[in-house]
């Protein structure tokens, strides 16, 4: 009875809060965006800073630390940015959820960072915070996976693209017939959904007798890739390729077949190009990989951010996101030499 | 009721301590936008706290509570997408599935008797899984969509730079304080807390007590839900994943032991804000993100042991007490 | 009270969630012929919870003792880490394996040093201080890495560890076996154990009797440590690199193998054979919906209904147990009964 007058009371209080605030009450991009507005240092600012003499900070906020790819795009940033003695460049963690990154893009905003190069968790949940953050003249650059909204820039990897290039030179080296499994990405990913999508779609025209057995989640982790493709392998007696959305999956689906004495049977490819990666398709356990340049991606992104400091563009003067796409390079055994010591990560 | 004065002053005191040392050694500490950030920051996991503080206050616990905010977003999120429900419909319907996942834990709880920690483990196995089965599928694929009702997504605003989930949590706070020192039930669930057995005996129907505590703490995960859809504007399928954890210790920080009938909601209100001006403060400094990690454990590991050595010290000298009340007693009997 | 023989009909007399195992094989026979039940198969199930099993043996000791530990994952990824650093600076030598593995060991002997004396000192809840310990360590992993993958692709003897195969088992799943049978001989064959299980069971009395509490609850959190540490070691293996987030959500897992496997959160109850059972149901299950084509998204659910389905079982056995009788589900039950 008490619980229920007190729910009663709580709904009250809402609805009266919401009925008065209504008016007065204003989202976060709104705040910004009539903040910026109507200063006049604001539409100073629009004409950009003068990113070599003034004192600069930049951000980068990946989904998670401690993988290689982090670590490269970090370097490669670093290792542009550093040059600049009047520039400062902090690496944040994303811990791999939309809150702290949320959480995250908040503090950066209220720091007055100059740019942030961000890494979204997830293309909707960072939207709100991207349009904050450009809303107060930030420039957003998005590395790899983007933000559900228009924004400064986005250096795009290679997702589907990469998919349909595994599917080209799995379906070409098969032969157009043949038998391949999927270990994929958590599920919700979206960089996997891409992969996937590129992948399924050039087999489905290009190479119709390729069958897909199975697709299951590996979750981005070699262990679990290790243990679904044991499955695969006592589950189906043939199979002629493996295609693994990112390298550490491939890694642990190797290591699988290898146990199981298939490595002759099964091709194995995966999706990044990392230096263990590489050092396994030279061992011969994989058969090839996708290779991005991370470091360049890196550097990459922080100049266009040095670009939108200077130039003073924020969303606000583009109608969508302007995009970079970095190039796939196809790595196989043939290939590995392409990829010099300075190149890999 | 001096001792509970005691804790409180300490909480407060560590709080105020650790927000010279940030204000001190960073410019950026004290200013309005960041002050406003951590009350934003501290507010979900406020209103979630206060439910959870008093399930702890009766000697149980509640690990699901993340798993219920991230199911009541995904079912919400879902029906903004599929039927375009109007918001407070939406709202409606979250504080109503919040509420029925507090059913069920403390259903769970007291009528099949499985013990909390096991108890709230399970269901929050439960609602994750949940969350998968009701997550917006295209193609087959799971994708997050935005939500794009206005409605909604207002919640996540602020009224003058007053967040209005900061309101919520402030207005909460304090009808749940009331609750505890004022009510009858609040008096329940201390007895509850302190000696279970003794409260029976007394006549109080502790499971329903147990029972009341869930729900009220799934309502506010529903609450909590709201606020989070409308700051975020879209769900994933990990949306609250460890943040029972979080919450926890914001509870025990705030001075409400495991061991039940201890605490109130002043000091669950001090601890969560507490957690959040550490996690705010240390971003200050731009640290490697490994010495955050590290810095923010000690902190909080400090935290924990204080607060349990100040209850043994606490228990021993009421235990001293009625060892002299004892003696006195006795020996007026003699005399 | 405890009786501890192998005879297969006592262990189903004492865990009826036993059966439960042995209906989710039967279906799983039935549905998959000729795949499921077979050597190959039974290896790779083996393999996959080989990280868990390790760690069960040891957390198990704490659990016993009423207490928890939730900086399994942790301890697991900073040991790993710090072996791996150990034999990349000793330039992929043997000597940097055994160094390095020592190291590791070591370091998750001080943690679970560190938790006991945290919670024998200071009477800290083990849940609060092991989950707000898992900070600190998964910092010290990101120290020691650097943020960075490090790989590890050598020497062989590193890489024994988890990948080679030994009689065609791999020897991750030897590692498990011999330490579950230590844990084994330890609970049931020495006083240690026999005083794990007293503690557990009313630290009080054990206090009275003599029987050295404090010295027990410290070496559990150690035990507790150390298997975490040689999981890491042997997930750094099998995965050949060291990351710093490597394990988590572990902890998870492990406590779920252990109250599936018959562990009471209480303290006092659970045997080393039923967390292994507890662990192989788990990651039977998995295997069985990975086999039948289940999309990945379902796992959870599945996974969770029959969980719980052992976990009230469970609840139903303590019941029938304790005396009390049989209350309605849905009506008020009578105050004479409570």
């Amino acid at each position: 009875m008490k619980k229920k007058f007190l729910a009663l009371a709580m709904m009250g209080i809402m609805a009266v809060t919401m009925m008065t605030g209504c008016g007065a009450v204003q989202t976060d991009s709104q705040v910004a965006a009539s903040a910026s507005d109507s200063t006049a240092e604001a539409v100073e600012a629009a004409a950009g800073k003068d990113f070599y003499t003034e004192d600069i900070k930049i951000a980068f906020l990946p989904n998670v630390i401690g993988d290689s790819c982090a670590a490269a795009w970090a370097d490669g940033m670093k290792a542009y940015l550093d040059t600049f003695s009047n520039v400062t460049f902090d690496v944040y963690d994303g811990e791999a959820s939309v809150d702290t990154e949320v959480q995250i893009m908040d503090e950066l905003i209220n720091q007055s960072y100059d740019a942030i190069i961000l890494q979204a968790t997830d293309a909707a949940g960072l939207a709100a915070s991207v349009d904050k953050a450009e809303a107060a003249g930030i420039p957003v650059i998005t590395c790899n996976l983007d933000a559900d909204t228009t924004h400064t820039a986005l250096v795009a990897g290679v997702d589907t693209e990469a998919g349909e290039a595994m599917a080209n030179s799995i379906g070409e080296s098969l032969g157009g017939e043949g038998k391949v499994v999927i270990i994929s990405a958590t599920p919700g990913a979206t960089k996997g959904e891409n992969i996937d999508a590129g992948f399924k779609a050039v087999l489905s025209e290009k190479y119709p007798n390729i069958e897909i057995l199975d697709e299951q989640s590996g979750e981005w982790l070699t262990e679990n890739a290790n243990t679904v493709m044991n499955d695969f392998l006592t589950k189906y007696p043939e199979i002629d390729a493996v295609m693994c959305h990112n390298d550490a999956m491939a890694e642990g689906a190797a290591e699988a077949v290898k146990a199981a004495g298939r490595l002759e049977q099964v091709q194995i490819w995966g999706c990044d190009g990392e230096s263990k990666m590489l050092d396994y398709i030279e061992e011969g356990l994989c058969t090839g990989t996708i290779y991005t340049n991370c470091q360049s991606q890196g550097a990459s992104c922080a100049q266009m951010a040095v670009f939108a400091i200077e130039s003073g563009i924020t969303a606000k003067n583009l109608t969508s996101t302007p995009v970079v796409k970095m190039a796939p390079v196809i790595v196989t055994k043939d290939n590995l030499s392409d990829i010099t010591e300075d190149m890999r990560w | 009721m001096r001792q509970e004065n005691m804790r409180r002053i300490i909480s407060v005191a560590s709080l105020f301590l650790m927000m010279m040392v940030f204000g001190l050694t960073s410019s950026s500490f004290f200013s309005m936008n960041n002050m406003m950030s951590i009350l934003r920051e501290c507010s979900i996991n406020g209103i979630i706290a206060i439910g959870v503080a008093f399930v702890i206050i009766t000697a149980g616990i509640d690990l699901s509570t993340g798993a219920i905010v991230g199911f009541t977003s995904m079912m919400c999120a879902n029906l903004l997408y599929y039927y375009q429900l109007p918001a407070t419909l939406i709202f409606v319907i979250a504080i109503a599935i919040g509420t029925f996942c507090g059913v069920l834990n403390g259903y769970v709880v007291t009528r099949l008797r499985v013990p909390a920690f096991i108890a709230t483990l399970s269901t929050q196995y439960l609602f994750r899984s949940l969350v998968f089965a009701f997550a917006i599928r295209e193609g087959g694929v799971i994708t997050n969509k935005k939500i794009t009702d206005p409605g909604v997504l207002i919640m996540g605003g602020s009224i003058d730079g007053i967040y209005l989930v900061t309101i919520a949590f402030v207005v909460l706070a304090i009808v749940g304080q009331i609750i505890l020192k004022k009510t009858k039930l609040g008096t329940y669930i201390y007895a509850t807390g302190s000696n279970q057995k003794s409260a029976e005996l007394s006549g109080i129907n502790a499971g329903k007590v147990k029972w009341i505590v869930f729900i009220i703490t799934g309502f506010l995960c529903g609450i909590a839900a709201i606020f989070e859809i409308g700051r975020i504007g879209s769900v994933t399928t990990d949306l609250g994943t460890g943040l029972e954890f979080e919450v926890i210790a914001a509870v025990v920080i705030g001075g409400c032991a495991f061991s039940g009938g201890r605490g109130d909601i002043f000091g669950t209100f001090i601890g969560a804000i507490f957690m959040a001006v550490l996690q705010n403060g240390i971003l200050k400094y731009n640290l490697p993100t490994a010495a955050q990690l590290v810095i923010k454990g000690i902190v909080i590991v400090v935290m924990i042991i204080f607060d349990s050595v100040y209850n043994n010290i606490m228990q021993k000298r009421i235990l001293q007490k009625a060892r002299e009340l004892d003696e006195a007693a006795q020996a007026e009997e003699v005399a | 009270m405890k009786n501890n023989n192998l005879n297969i009909k006592t262990i189903f007399n004492k865990s009826q969630k036993l059966w439960i195992l042995v209906v989710v094989m039967i279906i799983l026979t039935v549905l998959q012929p000729g795949v499921f039940l077979t050597f190959a198969n039974m290896k790779s199930i083996l393999l996959s919870i080989s990280i868990y099993g390790i760690m069960v043996c040891g957390t198990i000791f704490p659990i016993l003792l009423g207490g928890i530990d939730l900086s399994v994952g942790a301890v697991a990824a900073a040991a790993g880490a710090f072996t791996v650093v150990q034999i990349v600076n000793s330039g992929y030598t043997n000597q940097g394996v055994i160094i390095g593995v020592c190291g590791g060991l070591l370091l998750g002997i001080i943690v679970g040093l560190v938790h006991g004396v945290i919670v024998t000192r200071f009477n800290v809840p083990p849940f609060l201080i092991t989950l707000a310990t898992q900070n600190i360590v998964y910092g010290v992993a990101q120290l020691l890495t650097g943020n960075n993958v490090i790989a590890c692709m050598e020497p062989k003897l590193f890489a024994f560890l988890g990948g080679e195969r030994v009689l065609g088992v791999p020897f991750s799943v030897w590692i498990m076996i011999f330490m579950a049978l230590i844990s084994y001989v330890l609970l049931n064959k020495t006083v240690f154990g026999r005083s794990i299980y007293a503690v557990g069971g009313n630290a009080e009395a054990c206090f009275l009797s003599g029987i050295k509490s404090k010295t027990i609850i410290v070496l559990a959190y150690v035990a507790s440590g150390f298997t975490a540490a040689m999981a890491g070691i042997v997930l750094a293996s099998m995965n050949r690199q060291a990351i710093a987030k490597a394990a988590q959500g572990y902890d998870n897992f492990v406590l779920t193998a252990l109250v599936v496997g018959g562990a009471s959160l209480m303290g006092g109850e659970g045997t080393i054979t039923g967390a292994i059972w507890g662990a192989f149901l788990v990651g039977v299950i998995s295997n069985g919906l990975r086999l039948l084509g289940v999309a990945s998204d379902y796992h959870g659910i599945i996974k969770c209904i029959v969980i719980i389905a052992a976990v009230a079982l469970d609840a139903n056995i303590r019941y029938k147990k304790s005396g009390l009788q049989k209350k309605s589900l849905f009506f008020k039950k009578n105050k004479a009964q409570a």
